[in-house]
């Protein structure tokens, strides 16, 4: 099998079935200086995701096959060669990724499925490799940040809800175009540009105007 | 960013995540430590739940489940401490957003997991340990915890019996460095992941922490008892959660027969299926009478497992499993408040041994393992009145010195030959079943590996980001807890729960 892992080509003998057994192969046997990271081996630590023939994928659970391409995450800082640098806290602390306040209402089965798959981000960077918008603009809010504001925005639980949207309205949810590759590689199929439909409702409902374009007033 | 803090957390697993919140919901200053990503560790693999109870009746039923799994290898206190105090665990947890899986009347869901007489593990679907640590590292965020990734630890600074910071390897850099704290606190996780071709775990997963608790002369113990789970598929061992049988899945050999109570508790099954492997049979896991919905709503993710996996739909067809190492009992000693023998040096979670889960741990007891725990520890560390002031110590020279060495020493075996070598012996020789000869052959060969491994080095020489240096000293790490595992499975001379001596 020969394979391409950024611009360099190999020759695999072993048959690994992942695209994480073909890069564990070439590190022990042809190139330890090829860099990669993974952890869990089943998809649930977000460590691994590369970008394989153009799309994100999490190394661990994608076939490999003869002339695969890959590359490392676009639109994040590379350490070396596949590893890239891990989520910044910095803009999780700014939209209040965390519960601020408890309420005490009860929480029954259709409240909890409201935010299940929401909690399943596993900050694998994938949404925000594969983002356009993130890619001509740096400060834009990458997507997973959307899907984590909704999370506890859609949770019974939180009181202070809506205190999360001032934070993701510049270069936030309206620099959005939807176009829905965030949720084609998102390993965990989260409905990311839906999370980011409902933030703009929510937003307009708590008071938030959406920005008018700039002709708007001399129309 | 300041190196002196009140608390050093290393290891950002569910017990260092909690430990960290706890430590500094006091206003104190934290510093919680990844090798890896924050929120990468091993206890975002755990599927099944967390155990807890809500009443006196049903805690002592808890404290004897737990007892009685333990193989007579207990400290009552410690386990009494751990069951009395789970349903603080679990309300505590709620209160800061985990989203635990609710009845449809707003009560807890739970589960019957093996060897438990009662329905009470705690669970979010079957992703409970990633709902858990994604919501952990939400409210370390909140906290204002300091987030150190991708630094390895190397040692421990020691002074007149008392614990006062870390030497940590950082990788992006290549460049050894050192922290330090008024209390030092050890969560790195355990070391079932050095059977490497025959585990469920993590590959980071190597027992860094108790290696260097070994290098500094702390006691450990119980380092024999290594739990190997049922059901891991065959192949790329991938764990498939006790949820499967909780959920009235079946284990069933290659003629579809059943051949023992899947719900006892993991040591039991686990031998069983072993011994219907010896025999020339394959075992599968049998969900097919289960309905779909129920497949689809407690267990996506071993369903989507099993389908990416092995291309098993769990609802139609059979998946084939197999026992693989899950969890090390065993650990650094410490006491019913995770005090290890040096002042201020604490150690929680699975590097730990509270002397709770003995011979074989319970399901769902890990995870409550690490929450209360860390919750302890934590506080402890936050009202401690010491404080760190001059140090003098050499262990950064010398850190810097055996990494230096590392990097200009040119190597004379391909050091992940070595560990592929370890993970045989330990997997022929100290698996599910052990014998004198058997252990003995492999303490020989564990010996020679380490003369192999301090002739060897790297080929990667780069002085940046490394993180093959890391999985070199990893090895180095696996090496010694190999060996210590191998001398204590030679001096515990009878069979107690998951070691099976087939010699006595």
């Amino acid at each position: 099998m020969n394979i391409e892992v950024i611009e360099k080509k190999y020759n695999i003998i072993a048959k690994p079935t992942t695209v994480l057994g073909a890069l564990k192969y070439i590190k022990q046997n042809i190139n330890q200086s090829l860099t990669y990271n993974s952890a869990c081996k089943s998809g649930v630590c977000g460590c691994c995701a590369v970008v394989v023939n153009g799309i994100e994928k999490l190394a661990c659970n994608t076939t490999i096959k003869d002339g695969d391409k890959i590359e490392p995450l676009a639109n994040k800082r590379i350490y070396r060669d596949l590893v890239v640098q891990p989520t910044q806290k910095n803009i999780l602390k700014k939209i209040k990724s965390y519960l601020i306040k408890k309420s005490d209402e009860t929480i029954t089965t259709q409240d909890e499925k409201t935010i299940d798959i929401l909690s399943n981000c596993i900050l694998c960077s994938s949404c925000q490799s594969s983002c356009p918008v993130y890619t001509i603009n740096p400060n834009f809010i990458a997507p997973f940040v959307y899907v984590r504001a909704l999370r506890y925005i859609n949770d019974k639980k939180e009181i202070e809800k809506n205190s999360r949207l001032e934070a993701i309205q510049n270069d936030g949810i309206y620099d959005c175009t939807l176009c829905g590759n965030c949720d084609m590689v998102c390993p965990e199929d989260i409905p990311i540009k839906d999370s980011i439909n409902s933030l703009r409702n929510k937003s307009v409902q708590a008071g938030h105007m959406p920005p008018m374009p700039d002709n708007f007033m001399t129309f | 960013m300041s190196n002196i803090f009140d608390t050093i957390v290393v290891g950002s697993g569910i017990a260092g995540l909690t430990a960290s919140i706890k430590a500094s919901s006091y206003g104190k200053k934290v510093a919680i430590i990844s090798k890896n990503k924050t929120t990468s560790s091993q206890s975002t693999q755990a599927q099944g739940g967390i155990n807890a109870t809500t009443n006196k009746n049903d805690t002592d039923i808890f404290i004897k489940d737990t007892i009685k799994s333990s193989h007579d290898i207990y400290d009552k206190k410690a386990i009494s401490y751990m069951c009395e105090n789970s349903d603080r665990a679990i309300r505590w947890l709620d209160d800061i957003g985990v989203p635990f899986s609710k009845l449809d009347d707003g009560g807890f869901a739970t589960r019957k997991l093996g060897g438990s007489q009662s329905s009470r593990t705690y669970y979010s679907s079957d992703y409970t340990g990633l709902k858990i640590v994604q919501t952990l590292f939400d409210q370390a965020i909140k906290m204002g915890v300091e987030f150190f990734e991708f630094y390895f630890l190397l040692d421990i600074i020691i002074e007149n019996n008392t614990a006062k910071g870390v030497v940590l390897l950082d990788i992006k850099t290549s460049q050894v460095i050192q922290l330090y704290a008024t209390n030092i606190v050890l969560s790195t996780g355990g070391y079932a992941g050095i059977y490497a071709k025959n585990t469920t775990n993590s590959v980071d997963t190597t027992g860094d922490g108790v290696a260097v608790a070994l290098k500094n002369n702390l006691k450990l113990s119980n380092m024999e008892l290594v739990q190997f789970h049922p059901t891991s598929m065959s192949s790329s061992h991938i764990l498939i959660s006790e949820s499967a049988r909780a959920q009235g899945g079946h284990l069933v050999n290659s003629a579809g027969k059943r051949f023992v109570d899947e719900l006892k508790p993991r040591d039991e099954v686990s031998k069983a299926i072993y011994e219907q492997i010896q025999t020339g049979q394959k075992v599968y896991l049998d969900m097919r009478h289960i309905e779909s919905k129920t497949i689809q709503e407690t267990m996506p993710q071993e369903r989507e497992l099993a389908l990416r996996f092995a291309g098993v739909k769990l609802e139609s067809q059979l998946l084939q499993i197999e026992p693989s190492a899950h969890y090390s009992m065993g650990g650094v000693s410490v006491d019913t408040q995770g005090k290890t023998a040096i002042k201020n040096l604490y150690a929680i979670g699975e590097c730990s041994d509270t002397n709770i889960h003995g011979a074989n741990r319970l399901g769902g007891n890990s995870l409550l393992e690490c929450v209360v725990f860390g919750k302890t520890v934590g506080k402890l560390c936050a009202t401690n009145q010491d404080k760190v002031l001059s140090i003098k110590n050499d262990k950064l020279q010398h850190n810097k010195i055996k990494i230096d060495k590392i990097f200009e020493k040119k190597p004379t075996t391909n050091f992940y030959d070595i560990k592929d070598k370890l993970s045989e012996i330990l997997n022929q020789n100290i698996g599910i079943v052990r014998d004198e000869q058997g252990v003995l052959k492999a303490i020989k060969n564990i010996n020679k590996l380490q003369k192999d491994y301090d002739n060897t080095s790297i080929e990667d020489k780069h002085r940046g980001f490394n993180n093959t240096i890391v999985q070199f000293l990893q090895l180095g790490n696996s090496l010694l807890i190999a060996h210590k595992l191998a001398v204590s499975a030679l001096n515990r001379k009878d069979t107690a729960g998951s070691h099976i001596r087939s010699d006595k």
